[in-house]
C-alpha cells in the first residue's frame, strides 16, 4: 500500500517536472531527472523527436532514471501518459540503478514496436559512448521504423522548424521529408538558359502531358549540383520538391548543367511508372538525341526533342514491333491455311499402318509390368517479372525511394 | 499359251457382261440376264470343247522370243488374234469389241480365292471424278477447263490378303511429372518407370497390291475394301472388265504387310501404357502366329486424265466409290498468296488497332 502511495507521489512529481519542462520546451520527449544531459542536448533531442512525431504521427520518448522503488513499467506508462494524448507511441526507461530497460507501448503502436524493434532501438542506444549520442541513435532507429507509417502534413513545415532550431542536426535527416504536392513548376530554368517564350511553351506542354497522360515530365537546368553527383541531385530535386503524378509519384525529370566542353552534364531520373515507360534504352535515346542541340546551345531544340520523345512513349499506341509480329504471324497462318488447301489436292499416299484391318476385340495383353525406377527433382529459379528490376540503373535515393536514371557528361 | 473364256448368251449367242448394278450377267444384245452361278454350271459342260479348239495351231505363228512378256489369244467370236500382256486376265477384243477372259490366267494355283465384284459403274466413276475436282483450291484454271478424260477402265487388281495374330513384346520408359513452386523457385519432380508389355493382336486381310502395273500408293489410297461383299472367284465376274493376274509374288508382298501390321501393333500396345505424362518406346519385337494369306481381286476404276501431254491417273474404289488422285497444284502461287496475304492482313490489323488505341 505504501508502495502504491509512493508511486502516485513520484508520478505526481514527474508530472509536475514535465509540466515545468514542457513550459521550457515546445514538447517533452526526453526525461532526465539525474541530469545526464545538458539542457541544450535535451533541447536538440526534443526537436528531433518533435520532428518525428510531426511527420509520422508517432510519439517516441526516452527516460534515464536511477529510481529504485517504483515499478519501472508503471513509470514508463506514467511518463508517457502524462505527457501526451497520442495513442501511437512508445516510452523507454533506462534504470541506471539496476541497468535494466523498461518500456511502455500504446495499444495502437504494438504492431509498430514489437520487442525486436525495441531491442534494436536499445542496441543503438547502448552501443554509443555518451548518453546524448545513445539517445540520439535511439531516436534515429525509431524513426527508421516508423517512417512513412502516417504522414499528417503539419501546417507549419516541420523540416524548417527543425533546421531553424538545430544547426548541428545532420542534413540528411532534415531533408528526408518528401512533400505530397509538387512545390515547383514542371520547368525550372535555374541556369536561366531557356528563352522565356520557349520556357512558357515547354511548360504548357509539360502540364498538358501531366493531365493527358497522368505522368509528370519535368525539365530542370542548374549551374551546379551543390556538390552532389548529377544522379543524386536529380533524385533529390525530384523527391524533395514533390515531383511525380498520383499516389506513386510517376514521372521523369531531366537535369541539365551547362558548361564548357567536358563540363556539361545531363541526368534523367525516373520514378514509379516513369521507370517503366522511360526505361534505360529510351532514356539513353533521349540523351543521345538532345546532345547535338545542347552542344550548340539550342536549349529550346534540346528540350523540345526531349518532350517529343517523351510524348512518343506516352502516347497510347502500339509499338512498331507489333507490326512485324502481326505480319509474321499473319504470314505463318496464311501459309498454314493455303498449305492445308493444297494438301487436299494430294490424296495419293502410302498408308502408315493397318489399323482398319485390326480384328475387333482381339487385343490380348498377357504381360504387364510397370517398375518404378527413380525420382528426380529439378529446381528452376523464378524469373523476376518486374521490368524495372532488370534495369541496371535501379537505385535508392537519399529519401529512401527507388529511382532509375541515365546521364552523360560531354 | 492360254485359252480364252468368252461367255456367250444362251439366248442369242452374243458375248455377255457382268452388270455391276444388278450383280448378274447381262447380254448387251438381247438384254437377257443370267445368274452367275447358273452360267458357271452351263459353262462347265462345254469347257472341254473350248479348251481343245484353238491352242496348237497358233503357236507356230510366233518366233521364239517374240512373245516374251506377252500372250497371244484368238477371239472366240471373230477369230481375231489378241495380243496381251502376260499378266492380262480379261480384256476387250480389239476387232469385235467382245469381252474376253483369259481362262488360264486364273486357273490352278493362280485361281484367286476371292473376288469383290464391281458395285459401281463407269458413270458413277465419271461423276466421282467431277466431284473430286470440285472445290479444290490452287488448281490451274486451264486444267479444270482443258483436262480430257482419256481413258476409263474397270480393273480387277490382284491383291494378297494377309491375316495373322501379331505377337508383341515391348518395353518403354515412362515419366510422370509433378510441378509446384515457392516464392523463389519452380520445382519439377520427374518419376521414371520401366514398362513392359506383351500380348497379341489379330489382323484380318491386310491387302498388298500384287500387280506391278498398279502403283502401290494409288492402290493403298483407295483402301479399304469391305470383304463382306467378297465372293468365291468365278471368271464370270470378270466379263466386261479388265483383269490382271498377280506378278508380285506372295513372298515379295509379305514385308509390306508386316510393316503395316507392326506399326499398328506397336501403336496399340503403346496405348496400353496409361497414366503417364510421357512414354518413350525402348524396344519392341513382333512375331506372327497363325498367319495365312489369300489371293483376291479387288475392283478399281482407273481414270486417266490428259492435260498438256501428261497423264494424271485417278483411281476409284469400285466397291465404296472412294476416289483418289493427285490434282495438279500451283504450289508457288499458294505459298505466295498465303504468305503475302497473311502479312498484309497482319498489317491491316495493326493499323486498325493503332487507330482504335489512339481514339
Amino acid at each position: 500500500m505504501t508502495k502504491k502511495l509512493f508511486a502516485i507521489l513520484v508520478a505526481f512529481v514527474i508530472c509536475l517536472s514535465m509540466v515545468i519542462s514542457a513550459s521550457a520546451y515546445t514538447d517533452t520527449y526526453v526525461y532526465d531527472p539525474d541530469n545526464h544531459l545538458t539542457s541544450s542536448e535535451i533541447s536538440e533531442i526534443n526537436n528531433y523527436a518533435s520532428y518525428i512525431e510531426s511527420y509520422t504521427g508517432v510519439t517516441v520518448m526516452f527516460s534515464i532514471t536511477g529510481q529504485e522503488d517504483m515499478s519501472n513499467d508503471e513509470f514508463a506508462y506514467m511518463a508517457y501518459d502524462t505527457n501526451t494524448d497520442n495513442d501511437m507511441g512508445i516510452c523507454v526507461v533506462h534504470n541506471t540503478t539496476d541497468e535494466m530497460y523498461y518500456w511502455y507501448v500504446t495499444d495502437e503502436a504494438q504492431a509498430l514496436f514489437p520487442d525486436a524493434v525495441v531491442k534494436d532501438m536499445l542496441t543503438s542506444y547502448d552501443s554509443s559512448e555518451s548518453y546524448f549520442d545513445g539517445i540520439y541513435a535511439y531516436f534515429e532507429t525509431a524513426e527508421s521504423y516508423v517512417e512513412g507509417v502516417n504522414a499528417p502534413v503539419a501546417d507549419n513545415s516541420p523540416t524548417e522548424a527543425v533546421t531553424e532550431k538545430n544547426e548541428n542536426k545532420p542534413e540528411e535527416d532534415t531533408t528526408k521529408f518528401v512533400p505530397v504536392d509538387r512545390k515547383l513548376p514542371l520547368v525550372v530554368d535555374n541556369a536561366n538558359i531557356i528563352p522565356d517564350d520557349a520556357e512558357k511553351a515547354l511548360l504548357e506542354r509539360c502540364d498538358m502531358f501531366a493531365s493527358e497522360y497522368e505522368m509528370e515530365v519535368a525539365i530542370v537546368t542548374v549551374n551546379d549540383f551543390e556538390g552532389k553527383t548529377s544522379e543524386a541531385y536529380a533524385d533529390d530535386f525530384y523527391d524533395y520538391n514533390g515531383y511525380g503524378w498520383g499516389e506513386n509519384d510517376d514521372g521523369v525529370l531531366v537535369v541539365y548543367k551547362p558548361g564548357a566542353e567536358g563540363e556539361r552534364e545531363i541526368w534523367i531520373t525516373t520514378h514509379g511508372r516513369g521507370s517503366e515507360v522511360f526505361f534505360e534504352g529510351i532514356r539513353e535515346g533521349m540523351i543521345t538525341d538532345m546532345i547535338p542541340f545542347l552542344t550548340t546551345e539550342d536549349y529550346e531544340g534540346a528540350f523540345t526533342t526531349y518532350l517529343d520523345r517523351a510524348e512518343t512513349q506516352l502516347k497510347p499506341g502500339i509499338a512498331v514491333i507489333w507490326l512485324f509480329i502481326l505480319m509474321l504471324a499473319g504470314a505463318v497462318i496464311g501459309l498454314i491455311i493455303t498449305g492445308s488447301m493444297t494438301a487436299k489436292n494430294k490424296t495419293v499416299v502410302l498408308q502408315k499402318n493397318a489399323k482398319v484391318y485390326t480384328r475387333q476385340g482381339s487385343m490380348n495383353v498377357t504381360g504387364r509390368n510397370d517398375v518404378f525406377l527413380y525420382t528426380r527433382t529439378d529446381v528452376q529459379p523464378k524469373a523476376q517479372d518486374n521490368d524495372s528490376d532488370n534495369d541496371s540503373s535501379t537505385h535508392t535515393s537519399s529519401s529512401g525511394r527507388t529511382h532509375n536514371g541515365s546521364g552523360a557528361k560531354f | 499359251m492360254s485359252a480364252i473364256l468368252e461367255q456367250k448368251c444362251p439366248n442369242c449367242g452374243g458375248a455377255v457382261e457382268f452388270d455391276a448394278n444388278s450383280q448378274r450377267l447381262k447380254c448387251p444384245y438381247c438384254d437377257t440376264e443370267f445368274d452367275v452361278a447358273a452360267m458357271q454350271q452351263a459353262e462347265e459342260f462345254k469347257s472341254n470343247s473350248v479348251q481343245d479348239i484353238n491352242w496348237n495351231s497358233q503357236n507356230s505363228q510366233w518366233e521364239a522370243g517374240e512373245t516374251d512378256g506377252m500372250n497371244v489369244y484368238v477371239c472366240n467370236s471373230c477369230a481375231g488374234e489378241i495380243v496381251a500382256d502376260a499378266t492380262t486376265g480379261a480384256t476387250t477384243c480389239p476387232y469385235c469389241g467382245n469381252q474376253v477372259v483369259m481362262k488360264g490366267q486364273f486357273s490352278g494355283e493362280l485361281k484367286p480365292d476371292l473376288v469383290i465384284p464391281f458395285k459401281l459403274d463407269k458413270k458413277t466413276a465419271k461423276e466421282a471424278l467431277k466431284k473430286h475436282f470440285k472445290g479444290k483450291k490452287f488448281v490451274p484454271k486451264a486444267f479444270l477447263s482443258e483436262n480430257k478424260l482419256d481413258e476409263i477402265k474397270g480393273v480387277y487388281v490382284p491383291h494378297w490378303l494377309f491375316s495373322c495374330d501379331a505377337v508383341v513384346e515391348a518395353s518403354y520408359q515412362a515419366e510422370k511429372y509433378r510441378h509446384w513452386s515457392d516464392s523463389k523457385n519452380n520445382y519439377t519432380e520427374t518419376s521414371a518407370f520401366s514398362i513392359y508389355r506383351s500380348g497379341s493382336l489379330g489382323f484380318d486381310n491386310v491387302p498388298v497390291d500384287g500387280s506391278t502395273k498398279m502403283p502401290d500408293d494409288l492402290m493403298e489410297s483407295v483402301e479399304p475394301f469391305d470383304l463382306k461383299d467378297a465372293v468365291p472367284f468365278s471368271p464370270a465376274y470378270l466379263a466386261g472388265y479388265l483383269a490382271d493376274k498377280y506378278d508380285v509374288g506372295v513372298d515379295t508382298s509379305m514385308p509390306r504387310a508386316n510393316e503395316r501390321i507392326r506399326q499398328s501393333a506397336f501403336d496399340a500396345f503403346k496405348d496400353t501404357v496409361e497414366g503417364y505424362n510421357s512414354v518413350t518406346p525402348i524396344a519392341a519385337n513382333m512375331n506372327v502366329a497363325n498367319g495365312f494369306y489369300k489371293y483376291a481381286l479387288y475392283p478399281v476404276w482407273i481414270l486417266n486424265v490428259k492435260w498438256k501431254g501428261e497423264t494424271h491417273t485417278f483411281a476409284m474404289n469400285g466397291q465404296t466409290g472412294k476416289l483418289v488422285g493427285n490434282i495438279p497444284t500451283e504450289e508457288k502461287k499458294a505459298k505466295l498468296i498465303g504468305g503475302l496475304g497473311g502479312a498484309v492482313l497482319g498489317a491491316i490489323i495493326y493499323i486498325i488497332a493503332a487507330i482504335i488505341s489512339s481514339l
